[in-house]
């Protein structure tokens, strides 16, 4: 068992040291503090480029390189970028293979030139495909869709900032001064467009020469500059990164991409300004690509109005306070298996400290979160796992510290993992601090029904958990009745509690429901997943009063609500009917099944082995009498 | 046991009604019902899948429908908390809670029973004064004669099945549905029309359609058969819902409408909109806020009040919520959902009940249920 736990801890230890590691050309650093406008929202950059990283590699960093400085990477050298391997394609097999490239499980990652190659050889069938119904598509053609959407963003992305570039030169004097430019010296694009009237009469004039008539050197350089200037235009479909504010002081208005305002308008003052702030930017980079550049990103959020949090957002970005309170919970649980090797009071001590330190950071996560978006905890499913897993941890530390003999470790630690995990997967989906639909605009139904009915999600898990350890230790302590007796209290006594919660949140969902559309109760697949867990416990409680459930059955049956939680915090989203639906993805059916029959087989399985176990011996018939009813204990 | 002997029958019923093992059993079926009926919503619709599973009183015939498990719940409550809940403080939380429930039962049969719930579709600057349910239909015959009014009567529920006859002093014709559908297309008539079709009916036929999942979009259509007209307009008649070109007949030299709509409710006051805003987060197509700028107008009296989303209007036993809106070429204008009901103060004050009763229950069973571990000195030896 010690060595099994020691390989356990070196095998993570290697998992986190794991992944090549890549020597970025580039340094964003403050850059990332760039207030953009993504989604409806303000956002620094770097929760842009995490996103957008998110999208293409479902990562938010790129072999240790983070997201800021491979979307600078890509501004800055793009022949570069393109051909390293960023997107995975794990999902896309059948696209992969459509399109001609090999397919290697083990290695799904694909540069874009790869990708776009073979998509270039293949525009016709895209574009017929795109015209296709989508109800018609194979899941190949599908798959392929979504490929080439990705690689058209992708390139986008990797020109939305061209226009920045100082790059345009006029060799030609004569040229030069026609348009009132500097001969030899780099020009943006705004800074022609601002001369586009002398530039419109010299195209004028050369547009007057005959074919086969002799041009001159001015009109030659001309010639080039325009076929410069039209490679340049070709980037005006890159109007992707709203970056710029609009003028005035709302902050909330449509902002504008570089290449957004590039449509020919003559700039506005302020537009102007904005742009040169950027042009400054995009310049200290271009001359050396490890510049500082804080000075110049505080010129260019100068600008904003209303207070945009970024530097919190900034903070929450890069400190992954998820992730560390899900390794401290990992410690807890390590530790506590230790403490019973070990029979040693400190080692769990050393346990219920990582997980209360762990629950800590989870909740400063969960604060800074609340602080960022200036509204209640709970709004989207992502938020929801990581309130649920907070608040199952905060009450299995009570737990604990009322009984203080490791039932609220294990259960809180064990908790703890799988449900920051779950939330660490929905966080691959993309920026997880999402606006939120007009209904669920409301903070006051958010902090009441969300709140209370996410607590209820927490506690019938708690409960369900609880049963879990009292089959398992029936299993494995047979004798030990005093123990068993004293979890199945707890576990009875959660599930009050959780009664308490799913039934109250329920009601106030119904009050919301009055409130917003008109009627109390609808029968909505949302509300039906709710109430499937009130009546479940309801069930379940009355079930024991009544004496219909023994010690036993009612632990099984206990320990099969986390598949009713499951059902209605995530079965309800497949079916995609009704007014709260906000999610779904085709794997989540799948993992569902499989965690139902994990659940059902756990509860029957230890239930039928202890009904049908040859009953213990002597040792324990002295403990036979022991009152098992917890209403008159 | 000697004690069981000397109940009366009444007793005994009583004291059956009261076990808890009917709430349990009620509950698990309760379970199976939700289960089936929220899994058949993606097949039949919300609406119908409501009226097969939650809002019957038997499913398939011979299974308990919701309605039914719903009501031996409430009297299985009734007994226990009447008969059956011995006055101890340590029960006295189960007392409370036993009472909110039954409370909010109640509620529920009155919404199910006494509710009316439909739509108001106003267009920016107009006026209503009705709304129409969401799913009952009405024939109404329409007098247009009298100069300020039309006089309407109309006929829904059973009047609404083939066969019906309607009939009435107010006007001097027979109405009989020769076929009805609930959802219906329309499709031309091939070669010459019999020479009994009136009006559309000679030009189209009905085409029956499969039910849609979203039950209001269905589109209900009707043969009638009309006795006691003018001339030689006697004859069958086609109308649906949403009719363009409403169907007209004369009977005693005046002009009546014939139509097949939703079921209308008349207010006892008009709501006029003044404007309707719809908000997107910018850059998106994510809608942060609707919004419906109303006049409520009694007689002279006007009142200005904005109803958004999770902010309704209240007014009389009404309530008024934003619900949709429509955007067309020429105007734009809302769409409000209209309820009213009897029932809809009883879930606030059920669940106060039942938060405090479910409260007392914790405080007083769960300290008991918690404690510290005898095992302790054991773990930490």
């Amino acid at each position: 068992m010690k060595t099994f736990l020691l390989s356990f801890i070196i095998c993570l230890g290697a998992l986190a040291a794991h992944g090549e590691s890549y020597e970025s050309p580039v340094k964003a650093g403050d850059l990332a503090a760039l207030v953009v406008q993504d989604q409806g929202r303000l956002k620094p950059l770097d929760t842009y480029a995490r996103s957008q990283l998110l999208l293409y590699r479902s990562k938010p960093t790129i072999n240790g390189q983070s997201a800021i400085d491979w979307l600078l990477e890509l501004w800055l050298f793009p022949e570069q970028a393109y051909e390293r391997k960023v997107f995975r394609m794990l999902d896309e097999k059948d696209a992969i293979i459509g399109l001609g490239i090999g397919f290697n499980r083990k290695d799904p990652y694909y540069s874009f030139r790869t990708l776009s190659e073979a998509i270039n050889e293949r525009m016709e069938s895209l574009r017929q495909l795109s015209e296709k119904d989508p109800e018609a598509r194979t899941r190949a053609e599908t798959q392929t869709l979504v490929v080439y959407r990705k690689v058209m963003q992708y390139l986008a992305l990797s020109r939305a900032w061209t226009a920045l570039e100082a790059d345009i030169t006029i060799s030609n004097s004569a040229l030069a001064d026609a348009i009132g430019l500097e001969a030899g010296k780099a020009y943006t694009y705004r800074e022609f467009m601002e001369s586009r009237e002398a530039l419109a009469a010299e195209l004028q004039a050369l547009q007057g020469r005959q074919a086969g008539d002799n041009i001159n050197e001015k009109e030659s350089a001309m010639v080039d500059l325009v076929q410069v200037l039209q490679v340049k235009m070709a980037d005006q479909s890159a109007d992707i990164l709203q970056v710029l504010k609009p003028e005035g002081d709302q902050d909330e208005g449509l902002w504008a991409s570089v290449w957004g305002i590039m449509d020919g308008r003559v700039f506005s003052d302020w537009e102007a300004s904005r742009i040169e702030e950027l042009e400054a930017i995009y310049a200290a980079f271009k001359n050396d690509p490890f510049a500082d550049v804080s000075g110049l990103v505080e010129a260019a959020n100068a600008s904003l109005t209303t207070g945009v949090r970024y530097n919190a957002e900034l903070f929450y970005n890069k400190s992954n306070l998820f992730l560390i309170s899900t390794l401290l919970y990992t410690f807890s649980f390590l530790l506590l298996l230790l403490s019973y090797m070990f029979n040693s009071k400190w080692v769990s001590v050393g346990s219920l400290a990582c997980l209360v330190v762990g629950l800590l950071i989870h909740m400063g996560g969960i604060m800074m979160r609340v602080y960022i978006m200036a509204r209640p905890p709970v709004g989207t499913l992502y938020e929801s796992i990581i309130f649920v897993s907070a608040f199952l941890v905060l009450v299995a530390v009570v737990i604990e510290f009322i009984r203080r003999d490791t039932l609220g470790l294990i259960l809180g630690s064990v908790a703890g993992i799988i449900l920051n995990y779950i939330g660490s997967r929905y966080a691959l989906d993309g920026d997880t601090n999402q606006m939120l639909v007009a209904v669920l605009n409301t903070k006051f139904w958010l902090l009441t029904h969300v709140q209370t009915i996410s607590i209820g999600y927490s506690i019938a898990l708690l409960a369900g958990l609880a049963a879990h350890a009292y089959l398992f230790v029936r299993v494995t302590k047979p004798d030990d009745r005093e123990q068993q007796l004293s979890i199945f209290k707890v576990s009875y006594g959660v599930a009050l509690v959780a009664v308490f919660f799913t039934t109250f949140g329920t009601i106030l969902g119904g009050i919301w429901g009055d409130q917003s559309w008109g009627r109390f109760w609808g029968w909505d697949p949302k509300e039906n997943g709710a109430l499937l867990i009130v009546l479940w416990l309801l069930a379940v409680v009355h079930g024991r009063l009544a004496g219909r459930l023994k010690e036993l059955s009612f632990s099984v049956a206990l320990a099969l609500t986390p598949i009713t939680v499951a059902v209605a915090w995530f079965g309800v989203n497949l079916l995609q009917v009704g007014l709260h639906s906000y999610g779904f993805d085709d794997g989540t059916a799948k993992k569902l099944l499989w965690f139902c029959i994990f659940e059902v087989a756990y509860a029957f399985g230890l239930g039928l082995f202890i009904h049908f176990r040859k009953k213990p011996g002597k040792g324990s018939a002295g403990n036979k009498n022991l009152n098992t009813s917890p209403q008159t204990s | 046991m000697s004690d069981r002997k000397t109940k009366s029958g009444a007793q005994k019923l009583i004291d059956f009604l009261a076990t808890p093992e009917i709430f349990f059993y009620t509950a698990i079926w309760m379970i199976v019902l939700l289960v089936f009926g929220t899994i058949d919503q993606k097949y039949v619709g919300l609406y119908m899948a409501q009226h097969k599973y939650f809002s019957s009183w038997f499913v398939w015939v011979i299974f308990p429908g919701g309605r039914l498990a719903m009501t031996v719940m409430f009297v299985n409550l009734f007994c226990k908390l009447v008969f059956k809940s011995p006055l101890r403080w340590n029960r006295f939380g189960t007392l409370v809670t036993h009472s909110g429930m039954l409370l909010l039962l109640l509620g529920g049969f009155f919404t199910a029973y006494f509710s009316k719930e439909g739509r108001m579709v106003i267009p920016e600057g107009q006026t209503s004064s009705y709304f129409d349910d969401f799913h009952i239909l009405e024939i109404a015959v329409i007098d247009k004669s009298p100069a300020d009014h039309d006089a309407v009567i109309a006929f829904s529920n059973e009047y609404i099945e083939e066969g019906a006859v309607i009939s009435d002093s107010d006007f001097p014709f027979t109405i009989t549905l020769e076929s009805y559908h609930r959802n219906v297309d329309l499709g031309p008539i091939e070669g010459e029309a019999a020479s009994h079709l009136r009006g559309a009916a000679k030009r189209f036929q009905l085409v029956e359609q499969e039910l849609k999942l979203e039950h209001e979009t269905n589109m209900a259509g009707m043969l009638i058969s009309i006795k006691g007209l003018d001339g030689d307009e006697d004859g069958t008649y086609l109308v649906f819902q949403h009719m363009r070109v409403p169907q007209v007949v004369t009977a005693g030299g005046k002009e009546y409408v014939i139509e097949l709509r939703n079921k209308r409710y008349q207010l006892p006051f008009a709501v006029e909109l003044i404007d309707f805003v719809q908000k997107v987060y910018p850059g998106t197509n994510t809608p942060s806020h609707y919004s419906s700028l109303v006049n409520v107008v009694s007689g002279d009296f006007k009142r200005e009040v904005l109803i958004s989303m999770n902010e309704p209007l209240r007014n009389l036993d009404y309530t008024f919520y934003q619900f949709s809106f429509f955007e067309e070429t020429s105007d734009e204008g809302t769409v409000l959902q209209v309820v009213q009901n009897a029932g809809r103060n009883y879930p606030y004050i059920s669940s106060c009940i039942m938060a405090l009763g479910l409260f007392l229950h914790l405080i007083i069973q769960v300290p008991k249920l918690i404690v510290r571990s005898q095992r302790k000195k054991e773990v930490s030896a």
